[in-house]
């Protein structure tokens, strides 16, 4: 009898053991560098919010982040007309949120309700107010729904991807989702555990029981956990720690290949409520000088020094991996001095010494403003600094915080010239409605014209209705590579480099298929596997 | 004492001459990029190698220590000052002087610094040079620093109040800043010039502690701090153990200081 | 002055500082460009329409004077608002990243206490000479490295942040702690008792320690000042999330009301110490 009670005690304790090395192997690891700042899957505009939006949210259609594809999800079948002006969709039947309350057309069109709300005031609503106003979404059945646009919108399905399915019914709110996992536990400003959800609609379902996220803003201190074991995988590492990395665990290092990003510099053209002194308002809006600058900044130097080789310089907002809209007619601007300092000639400019000045003899000078904390961009900064004095231009370098930064760029408009950089997260460039029209908010140079100050300016803004209504995707590309001649021609922005995309996994993580859309890492979550060795 | 406090002195004029003068160790500016030197080990040419702009590291080590011995004691200084005129007035004042002085000193050390510090940079013209941006932030931090050493000068101000010959001066009819002046201050000198050195070392432990924070002198300017963000990284730390050369001038630096600081108190 | 009527004087000065700091703080917010901008003001779709929405949303938070003493009326009664980052309420935030940053700077002020007064003990009572020399030299690097590097060497080592805290402190202690003890040393009580025979820890235990009593509670709230000091570096590079590290987030991404809150926090936690430090002296059995 003790015997057989010994073996029971000892066969229940391996067993509990054994479970506990699975769940352990069954749980991934990462960092997030902030807190999300919300979990309302409507308000999400940062991309760690973004992140866990994607793992935990229901979406109509998904874009494939690998092949860029539309692909249905919680739609059997989705169709836009052939006028781009409705979207109908069959829902799949059986789905349930994560609390078990049933999803169908009611919840689709509670969704959009609370969306296209007036008070939201979110990205993710605007990109669906096509000409002021927002769809008119029906359900026409239990799992059949309507959404009718007022104007032609091509890119419709794709905007689907941003929309996670909120229930109606539920009374745990945002919190029921749809999504392969949801979120369990949170602990402000320290970490967030994720875990599966135990009704998602696709089976068999996420293999990773737990996704447990720390947050460190720090990425040396990121680097470091990973090297440790202490976590699985980082995304877009920096281009000195990815080469540590490299060096150190070549297998696990990844260049997926230049990303989305753009690096620029542009000069402030705001012609009204600035304090930018006349006579550098009257360089800033010479084509000539702003090519010129380009002409002298070299770009290889950036890639090879500040990115350490990995990034690749730009000729425009799009890079080579943007197979859809990248132009491959334009090269990216030469670094050449010589022309540089012809183009300032004829637009009348004269070396004096070493300094440069303008017809009235001014000396010609401006600041950069860029953001503290961005090593790569100080870098880039500094480097731009000494290009520009081969060329008589003394240029001073001022880093902000970020906030101080925004106003001065966005409101105060009380800058010269600026250093930043965007993130995409699409590459349609119709996602950035609110950078290229002349009128638009964020049109970074002279943004809210009340009409468009230069011819260049005005053909831009009309190209870019074709681009985002037009129903056929080759007039929408046609539209946007003459605006990427343009922007070539003119250079409102001086495009400087698109850094690759740099990660690290564990070989514990089995099935990561890295990509230059985001999530990067964990974009098919579904088909990763963790096994740790013993 | 006297030998280390002689030692100490030595350290800091090696430092400050070879600050001042740093063609006597490099010819190299501490901006020059040589673009084709990309973080290079030590040798003859570099002795503290590269960096990662190519620039001379030697060159802004000895830069970056000029900023930082310039500035802070001008900002131990000014500190000192402010610290002697409040701690005087709150020293000789009546115990409302006294009440205000707490809050204020209180209040002082319990503002976000950080915000201030943010904003005041933030709100600077874009004129302004690299230097002006520096000065500023030290003559921030000497603000601030004001209130320990203006403790310590107002509590010997209020004791040096009921000695004798300060009683005489008041009953002879003298008071306000010239009692101040002419009676408590050439008492107060010598503990405010050891409050001097006492706070030396504060601040370049401060602008060391802002540049690790990303928050010192911006970059591409040199200064202790903003070299130190390269001991961030441990793999570089241990790749790279010339790295540590800022963190061992500044651990002589600030010790030397904090000698001078223990004998000028003891002999106060 | 009578204990009652002091301890009124302090509340009273403690109110008033609550309040003055409490404005200051949101002077300070609404002077600091950037308070009215957001990053997500940059985000690719977001409307004109939905960028003015939110820039006078954040307006209404700072514009008028009515706003300000409307919000200060909310901290009088404990409410301190709702983060403007996250949306949770403050005080929430603050009550739970209280305990971790209450325990790194009490932990790191005691271990430093300790550390810097067994030392300066052992130096300059017991072991004079050599030991001394050894002991104050390590202390004086110490004291001369930054608490970020301190901070640094401990997550490289993977050794508790406490111990960096710790070790921040203790040189601060140590000095202090030696130059008192090296004036007590030649003491007349101080020689009476080695004269009578007894050992060098009695006297330290049950002599000097004892009549430094005000000097060591002064020197106990200095450690927590050094420690609270050196716990905002700490938390800001390891990104521990105590209240230092919420302090450093809220400046910099321009977080009013939780600046407030932790404005107020340090305020009563400096008043905490000055308490803390006003204690009257005891004499020594042996003194004259």
């Amino acid at each position: 009898m003790k015997n057989l009670r010994a073996t029971a005690v000892l066969v229940l304790l391996s067993l509990l053991s054994a479970c506990a090395g699975t769940a352990q192997q069954s749980e991934l690891r990462f960092i997030l560098r902030s807190e999300p700042k919300t979990l309302n899957p409507l308000q999400v505009e940062d991309e760690f919010s973004e992140l866990i939006r994607y793992l935990t949210g229901g979406f109509l259609v998904r874009i494939n982040r690998a092949t860029q594809v539309i692909v249905p999800e919680l739609c059997e079948t989705a169709n836009l007309s052939r006028d781009a002006r409705t979207l109908t969709l069959q829902l799949i039947k059986g789905a349930r949120f994560s609390d078990g309350s049933p999803f169908d057309s009611a919840d689709v069109v509670h969704t959009f309700q609370q969306l296209l709300s007036p008070d939201l005031h979110s990205a993710t609503g605007d990109s669906f107010r096509v000409g002021g106003s927002g769809p008119v979404v029906k359900a026409t059945g239990q799992h059949g729904v309507t959404i009718q646009f007022p104007q032609p919108v091509p890119g419709a399905l794709r905007l689907l991807d941003q929309v996670p399915m909120l229930s109606s019914r539920s009374k745990e709110g945002i919190r029921a989702v749809l999504g392969p996992y949801m979120v369990t536990e949170q602990k402000q400003g320290a970490s967030m555990l994720l875990r599966r959800n135990p009704n998602y609609w696709r089976k068999p379902g996420p293999s990773i029981n737990t996704l447990r996220i720390t947050y460190q803003s720090n990425r040396e201190l990121e680097a470091l956990a990973f090297r440790r074991g202490e976590i699985d995988l980082i995304s877009q590492v920096s281009a000195p720690i990815w080469e540590d990395l490299q060096k150190a665990l070549p297998q696990q290092a990844v260049d997926i290949g230049p990303s989305l990003d753009q690096e620029f510099l542009w000069f402030n053209q705001v012609t009204a409520g600035t304090k930018l002194a006349p006579q550098k308002k009257e360089w800033f809006r010479m084509t000539a000088f702003r090519k010129a600058v380009s002409l002298a900044i070299n770009r290889p130097d950036l890639v090879r020094i500040a990115w350490r080789g990995r990034a690749v310089p730009s000729a425009g907002p799009m890079p080579p991996s943007n197979v859809m809209f990248f132009n491959k007619a334009l090269k990216p601007h030469p670094y050449d001095v010589a022309q540089a300092k012809k183009l300032l000639a004829g637009a009348g400019f004269r070396l004096d010494g070493s300094t440069l000045r303008d017809a009235r003899g001014t000396p010609v000078s401006f600041s950069i403003l860029t953001n503290g904390g961005n090593r790569p961009r100080e870098q880039m900064a500094a480097l731009i600094q000494r290009d520009l004095k081969a060329i008589g231009i003394a240029v001073n370098i001022i880093t902000l915080d970020f906030p101080a930064l925004i106003e001065r760029i966005t409101k105060t408009f009380d800058y010269e010239a600026c250093l930043f950089g965007f993130v995409l997260a699409d590459p349609d460039p119709g996602y950035q409605s609110n950078v290229w029209p002349s009128s638009a908010a964020n049109h970074q140079w002279n943004p809210r014209q009340p009409k468009p100050e230069t011819l260049w300016e005005a053909e831009i803004d009309k190209l870019m209705l074709v681009q985002t209504t037009s129903g056929s995707q080759t007039e929408r590309r046609n539209a946007f590579n003459r605006v990427q001649e343009i922007l070539y021609e003119q250079e409102p922005f001086l495009y400087l480099v698109h850094p690759n995309a740099l990660a690290a996994v564990s070989p514990a993580v089995q099935g990561v298929r890295p990509t230059i859309l985001r999530p990067q890492l964990l974009w098919n979550i579904e088909n990763l596997k963790v096994s740790r060795g013993k | 004492m006297r030998v280390a406090r002689l030692a100490a002195m030595a350290v800091l004029a090696v430092v400050l001459l070879l600050s001042a003068f740093p063609a006597l160790v490099t010819a190299d500016p501490s901006d020059e990029q040589f673009r084709n030197d990309i973080d290079l080990p030590p040798s003859l040419r570099y002795p503290l190698g590269t960096d990662d702009l190519g620039r001379n590291r030697m060159a802004r080590l000895l830069h970056g220590t000029r900023t930082s011995l310039l500035l802070a004691p001008a900002a131990a200084a000014l500190s000192v000052v402010l610290a002697c005129s409040i701690g005087l007035a709150a020293g000789g004042g009546g115990r409302i002087a006294v009440r205000l002085f707490e809050s204020v000193a209180d209040l002082t050390g319990s503002l976000p610094w950080l915000l201030m510090l943010i904003g005041l940079r933030a709100a600077l013209p874009l004129e302004a040079s690299p230097f002006a941006t520096t000065a500023i932030t030290f003559a921030m931090l000497a603000l601030l620093g004001w209130a320990g050493p203006a403790r310590v000068i107002r509590n010997l101000a209020a004791n040096l109040r009921e000695r004798d010959f300060t009683i005489q001066a008041r009953a002879l009819g003298q008071g306000g800043w010239r009692f101040s002046t002419k009676h408590l201050l050439p008492h107060v000198w010598p503990v405010a010039a050891a409050q001097f050195w006492i706070n030396l070392p504060v601040f370049i432990l401060v602008e060391a502690n802002l540049g690790l924070l990303g928050m010192g002198i911006p970059e591409p300017y040199a200064s202790l701090g903003n070299q130190l963000r390269d001991l961030e990284s441990y793999q570089s730390v241990m790749n790279k153990p010339w790295l540590l050369a800022p963190a061992v001038l500044l651990t002589a630096v600030v010790s030397a200081s904090w000698i001078i600081s223990l004998t000028a108190e003891e002999t106060a | 002055m009578s204990p009652i009527s002091r301890s009124a004087r302090f509340l009273a000065d403690t109110a008033f500082l609550l309040v003055a700091g409490s404005l200051a703080a949101t002077l300070l917010f609404r002077l600091t460009p950037g308070a009215e901008t957001d990053p997500s003001d940059l985000t690719p779709g977001l409307s004109s329409e939905s960028l003015e929405a939110r820039r006078a949303e954040r307006r209404k938070t700072l514009s008028t004077t009515g706003q300000s003493v409307a919000y200060f009326v909310g901290i009088l009664r404990g409410d301190f608002g709702k983060s403007t980052l996250s949306g949770a309420p403050v005080s929430g935030l603050m009550l739970d990243r209280a305990p971790a940053t209450a325990w790194l700077v009490g932990s790191g002020a005691l271990l430093g206490l300790v550390a810097g007064l067994l030392l300066a003990v052992a130096a300059v009572l017991i072991y004079p000479g050599l030991p001394e020399t050894i002991v104050t030299t390590g202390f004086l690097g110490l004291l001369s490295l930054p608490a970020g590097l301190l901070v640094l060497a401990a997550i490289f080592t993977r050794l508790p942040l406490e111990l960096a805290v710790g070790a921040a402190v203790a040189p601060r202690v140590y000095f202090y702690a030696s130059r008192l003890l090296a004036r007590q040393r030649n003491a007349g009580y101080v020689l009476q008792a080695v004269a009578t025979g007894i050992g060098p820890v009695r006297i330290a235990a049950l002599h000097v320690l004892p009549a430094l009593r005000s000097e060591l509670s002064a020197l106990a709230g200095f450690s927590i000042v050094t420690a609270l000091a050196a716990a905002i570096p700490a938390e800001a590079l390891s990104g521990r999330p105590g209240i230092g590290q919420l302090a450093w987030r809220s400046a910099m991404e321009r977080d009013l009301p939780v600046l407030v809150a932790v404005t107020l926090c340090l305020l009563l936690a400096s008043r905490a110490v000055t308490l803390l430090s006003d204690v009257p002296p005891r004499e020594s059995r042996f003194a004259a």
